[in-house]
């Protein structure tokens, strides 16, 4: 039998990459976004593309979110979610 | 060694020669009950004691020696200088004899083997010994056929004096005490435990149930105590070490000056011809402190280095987080290793190149950040997954 070492289970060294961060952005009633705030001024934004996922709903910690793949007047183009359940706006960072 | 494996054997005794060098610099010790201490894992032993502590006995636990002896005084060993002092003793002796082995501080062994008939007996050429030792040394030498046994003659002879041990090795041995063994403390320790104080009390056992009881330590200890000791002698080989050494004016604590001080010995040792053409793969940097013992640094480069730029971009990366415990009145350092520049095999592939040169810094950022280098490779772990943040993850990059 493998004696107990007494350590700590830990989930070891692994960090996530590409967790989204909160951003500021301005709703149309439909609740797509018309302008982000990026680096501290407000860009008007056109929605590219959007779709939605649905996860985990069985677990704990169930996953609802409305995605826009978005071009900022400043030529960028990123990606912005609408957390359904929080409702709160985050920008999807790339890995 | 001759042929048929016989061969003639000197041991050179200096007894406590650590606290003899403490006492050349402390007047005030001599006559008076010393015992030189020093740290390992797990507490603070003794490594020497002078001969008016009575029965404390090297390797034995601190507090234990000031329990046998409580009004001794006790010093902190400084085993650098004991070690430099005894190398100036093993130059002087190869000046008789070309093969002489380090046994230890304090102890030497010396190949005499047709130097009897060189010096025109034995009495001479314990003189010529002797005479080559620095005054009030205390030596005695024993001659025999087998280092053990020269040790034990050594241990019996007066100071100043030799003696030569008789053909039956192992009945001149077989009174002394088991004390004498090079062995462990714990190991002669378990000796007296079970009775076994003299060696002729080891040497009448039978072999098989020695080393069923003692082990490796048990079988040396029996031959020895039957005088069978076939361990060669090794003479030491002769090394280059370079030495440089800088006093400031005033005690310093910072760091900054100690690393203006590093730089400018390694300049001064790699501009000497010792080190012309060759490069160094160990560095000691030794601090002698006004208010506390020395403060001493080794380093084992992982490459030769071949400047003093090289050593010192190294060095100053290692001494970056150092606490020094006092302020600094001296800094010496001592190159060794010294030798010609080693070969490095490079891959001829770019890919192969680009990363050993990777992991070679990734090593190195590692030695500054106590293994915690800020490089991380990305794994996929779940690329399926619709939720971006994951499918992949940072994983510490490990060379």
């Amino acid at each position: 039998m493998v004696q107990d070492t007494g350590e700590k289970a830990s989930v070891g060294p692994l960090r996530p990459i590409a967790l989204p961060k909160g951003i500021e952005v301005k709703a149309d009633g439909n609740q797509r976004p018309v302008a982000v705030q990026l680096g501290g001024r407000w860009l008007q934004s056109q929605v590219r593309d959007c779709w939605r996922i649905d996860d985990e709903w069985w677990g704990e910690r169930p996953v609802s979110r409305m995605y826009f793949d978005v071009l900022l007047a400043n030529g960028l183009r990123c990606t912005l979610f609408l957390d359904l359940l929080a409702d709160q706006w985050y920008r999807q960072q790339q890995a | 060694m001759n042929n048929d494996g016989s061969q003639k054997i000197a041991c050179l005794l200096v007894p406590h020669f650590p606290v003899r060098l403490e006492m050349k610099g402390a007047p005030e010790l001599r006559g008076k009950p010393v015992i030189l201490t020093q740290r390992v894992p797990g507490g603070q032993i003794v490594l020497d004691a002078s001969e008016e502590a009575g029965d404390v006995t090297c390797g034995m636990p601190a507090l234990a020696a000031l329990s046998r002896c409580p009004h001794a005084s006790m010093v902190t060993a400084y085993p650098p200088r004991y070690q430099e002092g005894w190398g100036d003793i093993l130059d002087l002796l190869e000046r008789v004899s070309p093969g002489v082995e380090d046994g230890g501080l304090g102890c030497a062994y010396m190949d005499i083997e047709g130097l009897s008939g060189l010096h025109g007996g034995e009495d001479r050429l314990a003189s010529a010994v002797l005479s080559v030792l620095p005054g009030e040394c205390g030596a005695c030498i024993g001659m025999a056929s087998s280092k053990f046994t020269a040790h034990m003659a050594a241990a019996t002879s007066a100071p100043g004096r030799y003696f030569c041990v008789p053909e039956d090795a192992s009945a001149y041995l077989a009174s002394f005490s088991v004390d004498m063994l090079p062995l462990p403390y714990k190991a002669i320790a378990s000796f007296h435990g079970f009775g076994l104080h003299k060696l002729r009390d080891i040497a009448r056992l039978p072999l098989n149930a020695v080393e069923a009881q003692f082990g490796a330590r048990g079988k040396l200890a029996w031959e020895l105590a039957n005088g069978i000791d076939l361990r060669p002698l090794v003479p030491r080989k002769p090394q280059i070490v370079v030495k440089e050494r800088v006093c400031f004016l005033e005690p310093t604590t910072t760091r900054e000056a100690l690393l203006v001080a590093v730089e400018s010995l390694l300049a001064r040792a790699f501009s000497r011809k010792e080190l012309q053409g060759r490069c160094a793969r160990l560095a000691i940097i030794e601090a002698e402190l006004s208010t506390a013992a020395p403060f001493t640094r080794r380093v084992t480069f992982k490459e030769p280095v071949a400047t003093g730029e090289q050593a010192f971009s190294i060095l100053k990366n290692l001494l970056a987080d150092v606490g020094l415990p006092g302020p600094i009145e001296a800094l010496s350092l001592t190159l060794s290793g010294i030798g010609g520049e080693a070969g490095r095999q490079i891959s001829l592939f770019t890919s192969v190149r680009r990363r050993t040169n990777l992991a070679e810094a990734i090593r190195e950022l590692q030695t500054r950040f106590a293994g915690k280098a800020p490089i991380y490779r990305i794994r996929e772990v779940e690329p399926w997954s619709r939720i971006p943040e994951r499918r992949r993850v940072l994983v510490p990059y490990d060379p």
